[in-house]
């Protein structure tokens, strides 16, 4: 539904009476210029990779009331780095090795089982996450956070024969997350509109981004615009009252212009006004 | 039963450490360490506490007085069962224990609790 720019389909530029239309804004342009920053576009669970680790098992957010432990970024287009597996493995040990993390980040560490007995699971070990044991034939997604020297592999219970074909990709862009299972919010969904709920006690997505000072702009599920400055910011999460409902925001190195706010402000009261 | 259940603690300041060892060793992974950040949380009597609220799984308060068992990666075990032996669930919360509320409201366990922030910090 989104394109790369984070427009909705419907609304891409085209063809109009003598010539193109102008293209609407969205918020990816606010990156155009590479600047850092984050921008998650939403908590709808059908339209972004949330996961839930609340177990230590990678997990999909599918519904209301589940915990949110990764936000991706798609202020950079969530475009994925180049292929660091092989295209099949047969498996013959336990823990079959298939890539050592060099940098820190937020890995799409997707995998077919196509045959074979047993069960099989995407792993890290820094920090230590695994998806759901599962039998052939099956598609398993996973998006994993690794620091550098975690090791990504598959784990099975199959001694041999288990052939597996997994893709992993590092994802661009600054995440966010939170590693403290108390301190992650939950999805809501408030008169049809995805959004995250803080505790107002110690909920919080941390997000690693270069010092500076950022431009900040988050709506709540009502509609309501916050645009304000800050620096060397660290959480993604922005209201901090109990029960406050984030159903966007924004965060980009320098200031934003008026112009730039004006867009903010028109582009989130289409959508959540 | 519900699939999960929000579970707010208040630690006393002074038991913050050995708390954060718990939470290492029942929590789901080493960063549950940090579930208790700083003291910014105060009794009527001026005690000083960390308060964490979250979603947790339905057998977490039995799990919690349970035989505790080292985690793969590592914890202050001693620290840890200190911790435990001064749990108790119920409010108000008190300096020599770590009080916590079972309930979907967060302000009403807070009341229950009888905390207030420190606005000052």
């Amino acid at each position: 539904m989104f394109d790369r720019r984070g427009r909705f389909g419907a609304l891409a530029a085209r063809p109009h009476g003598g010539g193109p239309a102008p293209v609407p804004f969205a918020p990816s342009d606010l990156f155009a210029a590479g600047q850092p920053g984050h921008w998650p576009g939403g908590y709808d669970p059908t339209q972004a990779r949330l996961w839930q680790t609340a177990s230590g098992v990678v997990a999909r957010v599918t519904a209301v009331g589940q915990q949110v432990g990764i936000v991706p970024d798609r202020s950079q287009g969530g475009a994925l780095g180049p292929e660091l597996s092989a295209a099949e493995y047969t498996i013959s040990t336990a823990n079959q090795p298939v890539h050592t993390a060099a940098v820190e980040g937020l890995y799409r560490f997707d995998m077919e089982i196509v045959s074979g007995d047993g069960r099989a699971r995407q792993q890290g070990t820094q920090p230590a996450i695994a998806g759901a044991l599962s039998f052939a034939p099956s598609i398993l997604e996973a998006d994993v956070i690794a620091r550098p020297g975690s090791l990504l592999r598959i784990n099975t219970n199959a001694a041999s024969g288990l052939v597996c074909r997994p893709t992993l990709r590092l994802i661009a862009g600054n995440h966010a997350s939170q590693e403290v299972a108390l301190s992650r919010p939950t999805l809501r969904q408030v008169s049809g509109k995805w959004c995250l709920e803080a505790d107002g006690i110690d909920d919080s997505l941390s997000v690693t981004l270069p010092s500076g000072t950022y431009g900040r702009a988050w709506v709540s599920a009502a509609g309501v615009v916050t645009v304000d400055t800050v620096t060397d910011p660290v959480n993604a999460l922005i209201p901090s009252a109990v029960g406050a409902l984030q159903a966007d925001v924004i965060l980009r190195q320098g200031a934003f212009s008026p112009t730039e706010e004006a867009q903010i402000r028109a582009y989130w009261g289409g959508l959540y006004a | 039963m519900p699939d999960q259940i929000r579970i707010t603690i208040a630690c006393p300041a002074a038991l913050i450490q050995d708390a954060n060892q718990l939470a290492r060793v029942i929590g789901y992974s080493e960063a549950d360490d940090q579930t208790y950040g700083a003291a910014i949380w105060q009794d009527a009597a001026g005690n000083r506490y960390a308060v964490a609220s979250g979603l947790v799984s339905p057998v977490f308060p039995e799990a919690a007085v349970s035989p505790l068992t080292a985690p793969e990666w590592g914890a202050d075990m001693a620290a840890a069962a200190r911790a435990q032996a001064l749990i108790r669930i119920g409010g108000p919360a008190a300096p020599g224990q770590i009080a916590a509320v079972i309930g979907d409201d967060v302000p009403a366990a807070l009341a229950e609790l009888g905390l207030t922030r420190i606005e000052s910090i």
